[in-house]
């Protein structure tokens, strides 16, 4: 069981799983080059949704593929700092699909 | 504020403030005249001794 | 120096106590407030100095500025101050905004201790000159399009417009008080501000400051409102949306790993 964790600090944003640093160009700077950032749709959330669900997966298309899924459900609501875990990642995309809800 | 953002923000500033000066002087507008190389010169040095917030990176902060 | 009577939470402490000791120098706020307020009163009598025998349809440059102004501030604020860019320019505003002014700042603690916590809640003079240079063509355009006077008033309305918001915006950090509760406009944005400042809901919900008419128009306010509810909500929360999206870590937290655990390792 992995935990990612994530906070906006004065020297930048930071994400970590478990004790190690999750990198902004894991699999590849494909949605963003400017780092991860969390609590919208956009690149740098997608960024993020798609490096934790490489590192989770280990698999990259099939984690490209759940990025939209990822984010809409977990990481365009996640709060200034946060902590999830593979099991809340688990549930996220094996929960049914949700409509969108504006702001 | 990187240095060289700050420094070109600066030569345009008062690049600006002289050329309108020069405007003003023609159009015999003497207080209005001196404000603006004023303001100019004052919103330059206000921007070169505002303190910064240290520990972020250098091109990073204003 | 920090306040007394507060509830902020520990992480919101820490990280004010590391911010005040990170800004150098001599900063003091009373003279960061002199600066913008001296630099805009001259450039506005520098403005008004240079027009002519104004016409009663030139005028409306003001409320054009004004409107421009506000659109131009959300804008700003929802693509670019809570957006991290590559443009160095940009990239500092996030960085100032969201991982600074959003900590130091939040909605369980809005207020500022002293004049010297006004460096993260003021914008630097670095504004006041990027807003000038940036007004200039507008203005210049208006100027040589329309009539020298429109470009002089606009440039004003630009000018006054930014210290309009650096009044509102510091009127929503400062302490409770009968003004700031009572005046309508005023009461507005601070309850709007404060919700802004709320973590779940920063990134998306209350960019306007100085009003929250561009996220009524935009459908990016937590009101459930109409225009003039927008204009004059005071500090009414009975019509605050119900669907706002909470956060996902509203229902089950969990402890954030020890971070300097994490760095010695």
């Amino acid at each position: 069981m992995k935990i990612y964790s994530g906070d906006r600090t004065i020297d930048g944003v930071i994400v970590f799983v478990n004790q190690a640093h999750l990198l902004p160009d894991t699999g590849g700077a494909i949605f963003s080059d400017t780092g991860f950032e969390w609590g919208y749709d956009g690149p740098g959330p997608r960024q993020l949704a798609y490096a934790i669900l490489i590192d989770h997966l280990g698999d990259a298309s099939r984690a490209k593929a759940l990025v939209p899924r990822f984010v809409e459900g977990c990481v365009a609501r996640l709060d200034n700092e946060w902590s999830i875990s593979s099991a809340d990642i688990e549930a996220v995309l094996n929960s049914p699909e949700r409509t969108g809800q504006r702001a | 504020m990187p240095f060289y953002v700050k420094f070109l923000a600066s030569l345009l500033m008062l690049s600006i403030a002289a050329l309108t000066a020069m405007y003003e002087h023609s159009k015999g507008l003497v207080w209005p005249t001196y404000l603006t190389i004023f303001f100019g010169a004052f919103l330059v040095f206000s921007i070169w001794i505002f303190p910064d917030v240290n520990g972020a990176k250098p091109d990073e902060t204003s | 120096m920090e306040l007394v009577n507060t509830i902020m939470g520990q992480r919101q402490r820490k990280y004010r106590e590391m911010y005040r000791e990170r800004v150098s120098g001599w900063y003091n706020g009373w003279l960061h407030v002199m600066i913008i307020y001296l630099a805009g009163s001259s450039a506005l009598y520098i403005y008004g100095a240079n027009t002519v025998n104004v016409q009663w349809w030139e005028w409306l440059a003001l409320p054009f500025g004004f409107i421009s102004y506000q659109a131009s501030e959300y804008i700003l604020h929802m693509y670019v101050m809570h957006r991290p860019r590559k443009n160095v320019v940009l990239r500092a505003l996030y960085i100032r905004h969201t991982l600074m002014h959003h900590q130091f700042f939040t909605k369980e603690e809005m207020r500022f201790a002293d004049h010297k916590d006004w460096r993260v809640t003021f914008f630097p003079p670095f504004t006041m000159l990027g807003l000038t240079l940036l007004s200039i063509i507008p203005s210049l355009a208006a100027g040589i399009v329309i009539s020298e006077n429109v470009g002089w008033l606009l440039m004003a309305a630009l000018t006054a417009s930014y210290m309009f918001y650096e009044l509102i915006h510091f009127c929503c950090h400062i302490d409770d008080n009968w003004l700031v509760r009572n005046m309508p406009l005023i009461n507005t944005a601070r309850r709007h501000h404060t919700a802004h400042h709320d973590h779940a809901l920063m990134m998306r919900v209350n960019m306007g400051i100085g009003t929250a008419l561009p996220d009524w128009l935009m459908g990016t306010s937590d009101l459930d409102r109409g225009f003039w509810g927008h204009l004059f909500n005071g500090y009414d929360e009975s019509h605050v949306r119900p669907g706002l999206q909470k956060s996902f870590n509203a229902a089950g937290t969990r402890p954030v790993p020890n971070r300097q655990a994490a760095e010695r390792n």
